[in-house]
């Protein structure tokens, strides 16, 4: 917690500090909207600042604490539109865009920012792990679910358990396509959440080029990728299966048919890619529901976590 | 005794002239020091695309005295919680300009562009870092001219003043 309240204003940290008190295990998101008030997501329910308003001042001290002062630094991360802070938190941003040919050069004035607390949830993969292969081998295994339904969360504790290994499982050899610094929140390429004895982890790579990088140089036996979305992610993650490599990756969509529907994915499910499919659906506030189906739409589990 | 209160008066006069061709010279060798710094700076800026802090650590390393001092103060601050960069630029400015021999106006260039560090773009950056470079490397060759034309003529002058003491007190 540390680092997000080194990023915010002194009077604006002070005022969440007290009104968070102890609920900060709960907290998902701060999110900060200039010239409104500001506003704390906790894991089930909102809360607003209402006599805290975000000024246009704020919205520079944010910006420079997140780049250390050094604004020049940040030239990919205004592109993109996030950065990924100590301690794996990614913190969004929004505002004015400069288009550079069609195509976004950076964000010129940022005023809005979305702070979201990444969390190390350890063996929450654990029940699920003897689903996902077969006595030798890990199956490919995609994971599916909307925005702030636990995928990352997942994805790291099962590249954890799949490098450590278990008692029925020696540990494999896994690398890790960290595009957006989410799974191993590494800083200055050393990961500060723990991903495993055997995993390398290749941050801030862009997937197309990491996939095939570390497929040459690392000898992977399961590779591990984030938010896959474009064609070409799509491309790349079909060269690797047939390459050998077992798969796992992440995937942003509400349910099972409408991620069977998308069009950049249609290469994957004609050929039957993935042998198992993860859903994680958030019906309740403070429920996830988890299911596992195979490739022909088999339900094989369905499990739920409760947040205390 | 007369012998040596005038050993004493031409040793004073000496040393004032000495001194002062000294810092002439200084000032020659800090600004050229300065102009490298930011030349580093530049490319650690553009390439590296290193924090301020790492630049300065960095910096520090590679010059000499008084100017390693001001990067490694700098260094020092960054490490706890800054609200405000240019205050401390500012402020370590000032006690730069007291241990060093820079004019008013070599330390007015660099006030200006504290303004201007970690609030740019790469390439903005870049363009403040050389309108920099330009000014103090103006200051520079004026105070060469003046280290040539005046460093050696001080000494001497110093020296001359204080034997035309002692004559007249003879």
């Amino acid at each position: 917690m540390e680092t997000i309240k080194h990023i915010l204003p002194p009077s604006i940290c002070e005022a969440i500090e007290k009104r968070i008190v102890n609920r900060w295990r709960l907290l998902e998101e701060i999110r900060l909207r200039i010239h409104l008030p500001i506003e704390l997501s906790f894991f089930s329910s909102v809360d607003w600042l209402h006599e805290t308003v975000f000024t246009e001042e704020d919205c520079t001290y944010v910006l420079r604490q997140l780049s250390e002062h050094s604004l020049y630094r940040l030239e990919d991360e205004l592109r993109n539109g996030y950065i990924t802070i100590t301690g794996g938190h990614r913190v969004g941003l929004a505002g004015e865009v400069v288009t550079d040919h069609a195509s976004v050069s950076h964000i010129e004035h940022v005023t809005f920012f979305n702070i979201r607390i990444a969390r190390e949830v350890k063996n929450v993969a654990q029940a699920y792990m003897p689903f996902l292969r077969n006595k030798t081998n890990y199956y490919n295994t995609l994971i599916v679910g909307a925005p702030q339904t636990g995928k990352t969360t997942l994805l790291r504790d099962m590249a954890r358990m799949i490098s450590d290994g278990s008692e029925h499982m020696r540990g494999q050899k896994v690398a890790i396509i960290d595009e957006r610094s989410e799974i191993g929140a590494s800083k200055d390429g050393v990961p500060q959440f723990y991903i495993g004895k055997r995993s390398d982890i290749m941050d801030a790579c862009p997937k197309v080029d990491g996939i095939m990088m570390m497929i040459r140089s690392m000898s992977p036996d399961v590779l591990i990728v984030d938010e896959i979305g474009t064609t070409k992610d799509v491309e790349a993650i079909l060269e690797a299966t047939l390459a050998g490599v077992t798969v796992i990756c992440t995937v942003h969509s509400a349910t099972f048919e409408e991620v069977r529907k998308r069009p950049s994915l249609q290469p994957i499910f004609q050929m039957n890619t993935f042998k198992r499919i993860i859903l994680l659906t958030k019906p309740y506030a403070d429920k996830y529901h988890i299911d596992i189906f195979t490739d022909e739409g088999k339900k094989l589990l369905r499990d739920f976590v409760q947040k205390r | 005794m007369k012998i040596i209160g005038a050993f004493c008066i031409v040793f004073a006069t000496s040393f004032l002239g000495f001194d002062m061709s000294n810092t002439l010279t200084n000032r020659t060798r800090q600004l050229k020091q300065l102009i490298v710094s930011l030349q580093m700076m530049e490319a650690e800026m553009v390439y590296s695309k290193r924090t301020l802090q790492q630049i300065f650590h960095v910096l520090r390393s590679k010059l000499d005295y008084p100017i390693t001092d001001f990067y490694d103060n700098l260094t020092k601050r960054l490490n706890g919680r800054v609200t405000n960069f240019y205050s401390i630029w500012s402020q370590e400015l000032e006690s730069l300009r007291t241990i060093s021999s820079l004019t008013a106006n070599d330390v007015e260039i660099l006030q200006q562009f504290g303004r201007t560090i970690g609030q740019h773009s790469a390439h903005e950056q870049r363009k403040h870092i050389q309108l920099t470079i330009y000014h103090l490397q103006l200051e520079l060759d004026q105070s060469r001219d003046k280290q040539q034309r005046y460093a050696t003529m001080l000494k001497t002058i110093g020296f001359l003043f204080g034997l035309l003491i002692v004559i007249l007190l003879f």
